[in-house]
């Protein structure tokens, strides 16, 4: 086809500016008789600016422009000894003071199993986090990896429920167990081993000789809340009988979350990720905690009943054909430890072993 | 010379002299979980709690067996002194229904099930004999 009658044809099926794809617009430039074929701006640029519309990011063009090179600042490897293992190595992207390669888990390694320990921990958990809510901390920050999981705790004794309108209701046995529950909840980061390699011997016995006065230099900025003193776990409390803090609404996903963190932290258990999005109130949480306790069976309540029945004899497992031939004296359930021992393989003759019922030596059973 | 009687082994009829129960064993199978065995096992109409032990009493010559059968539905199966046995499958039937199969099974013989095409048995010789075209009055047309 002739070049003007292929643009004429072009011209008469292209639709109107507006509605003009880029991709018609490279079929309509791809050929060389076009008439933008002239102008000094590239295919690209016009692309550019027909997409973007002026403000294109990036470079104008990338395909042939070279990057700036970066000046490489030469390093001296006088000294350089390949690290064969990522002992010693710093580590990036942790907090100063996790910087060590010996961590331990944010959850303890052992599960909490007791029901009344997980109850008392599920309890302590919503009381710490609606104190936090209520004083209005941040909770996304909250229980970090060092906030302190002492068995002994300050929440014993506090009461939640949910008035009718819906609000929480948290009641303190003391004025001063809220502000010491807040500062109970303050990181403890311990010391780095690090800082105690570099001490040298004479400081070393420096330290040991008047401990008591490096450990007051250390402790007196530190301002202490009034403490509270600790409820020992005597008696089951209130809460155990009386769960009002199961029913407490989880207003939204930051609290739910910070929740979670510290029941994590206090049982290591995890609660999967459908039931904490479901969740509505800390009831909802419960069974992904305390498992429910397996169903009776029948067997275990007919036990009684029928036991003075002489002729009805009742089975706890199910019956199969061996238990029956058993029964009849047709059959004998045969220990497999029983059936040979094992005494090792001669090269000529083979296996050899013995029945302890015959005594046989070199019983080839093949 | 007397007239000999002639000798004759007497028929052992079962209830004419005594009664053999035909059946000896009654086992009962049900399982925890499903629920077509709510009429053997669940909560108030207990078939196995609470009309198994009145049924036991009433019949101390039949063993019963109470077994569960995980994942089946419950069934009793009565076991005969012919060696066979009859299995029942009681599946969503309530308390007083799975009774009355427990009585089906404990009324039957071990003999298995047939269509009675004449409603008398009887073991004696026919009083009249067998029909005969040789014998009786000559048909005259």
């Amino acid at each position: 086809m002739r070049p003007l009658t292929r643009l004429l044809l072009r011209r008469s099926i292209r639709p109107t500016p507006l509605r003009v794809s880029p991709v018609q617009i490279a079929c309509f430039h791809a050929t060389p008789t076009s008439r933008y074929a002239s102008e000094k701006s590239g295919l690209t640029q016009r692309l550019r600016q027909k997409i973007w519309g002026g403000n294109a990011p990036g470079p104008e063009d990338p395909y042939t422009t070279a990057e700036e090179t970066k000046q490489v600042e030469e390093v001296d490897m006088a000294g350089y000894v390949a690290a064969e293992d990522g002992r010693g190595l710093p580590i990036i992207g942790l907090p100063e003071k996790l910087g060590e390669w010996a961590l331990d888990t944010y959850s303890p390694s052992e599960k909490v199993v007791d029901t009344e320990a997980l109850h008392r921990a599920l309890h302590r958990a919503v009381v710490e986090t609606v104190v936090l809510q209520v004083n209005g901390r941040e909770l996304d920050s909250s229980f970090g990896y060092y906030t302190p999981k002492d068995a002994e705790t300050l929440t014993d004794n506090v009461e939640l429920s949910v008035q009718e309108d819906g609000s929480v209701q948290i009641a303190f046995p003391q004025p001063e167990a809220e502000e010491a529950i807040l500062s109970s909840l303050q990181e403890v980061i311990p010391e780095t081993p690090a800082e105690d390699e570099t001490v040298t011997t004479e400081e070393v016995a420096a330290s040991d000789i008047a401990p008591t006065d490096a450990a007051t230099a250390e402790a007196e900025p530190v301002e202490t809340a009034p403490e509270a003193t600790p409820v020992s776990l005597g008696p089951p409390p209130a809460y155990l009988e009386n769960p009002t803090h199961l029913s407490i609404p989880l207003p939204s996903s930051s609290f739910t979350f910070a929740l979670y963190k510290r029941i994590l932290q206090l049982t290591g258990h995890q609660i999967p990720d459908g039931v904490l999005t479901r969740a509505r109130t800390v009831g909802d949480l419960v069974p992904s905690l305390i498992a429910p306790p397996k169903p009776k069976k029948l067997s275990e309540e007919l036990e009684p009943l029928l036991a003075d029945l002489p002729n009805v004899r009742l089975f706890e497992k199910k019956r199969v054909g061996l238990d029956k031939e058993t029964e009849l004296g047709r059959a004998r359930k045969v220990d497999p430890k029983e059936t040979y021992r094992y005494k090792g393989i001669d090269p000529d003759t083979g296996f050899i072993g013995e029945r302890p019922y015959s005594g046989k030596v070199n019983d080839n059973f093949y | 010379m007397p007239v000999k009687v002639l000798p004759a082994v007497s028929k052992a009829q079962n209830g004419v002299g005594a009664f053999v129960l035909q059946c000896k064993r009654l086992e009962f199978n049900y399982c925890d979980a499903a629920g077509s065995s709510r009429g053997m096992k669940c909560s108030d109409r207990l078939f196995l709690k609470h009309c198994l032990p009145q049924f036991a009493k009433q019949n101390p010559a039949i063993e019963m067996h109470v077994a569960p059968r995980p994942s089946k539905h419950p069934i009793i199966r009565g076991v005969y002194i012919n060696g066979r046995e009859k299995v029942i499958c009681v599946r969503n039937l309530e308390h007083n229904q799975v009774l009355k199969k427990a009585e089906l099974l404990r009324n039957s013989s071990g003999l298995q099930l047939r269509k009675l095409r004449n409603p008398v048995q009887s073991i004696n010789d026919s009083v009249r004999g067998i029909f005969s075209p040789f014998h009786g009055p000559k048909h005259a047309l």
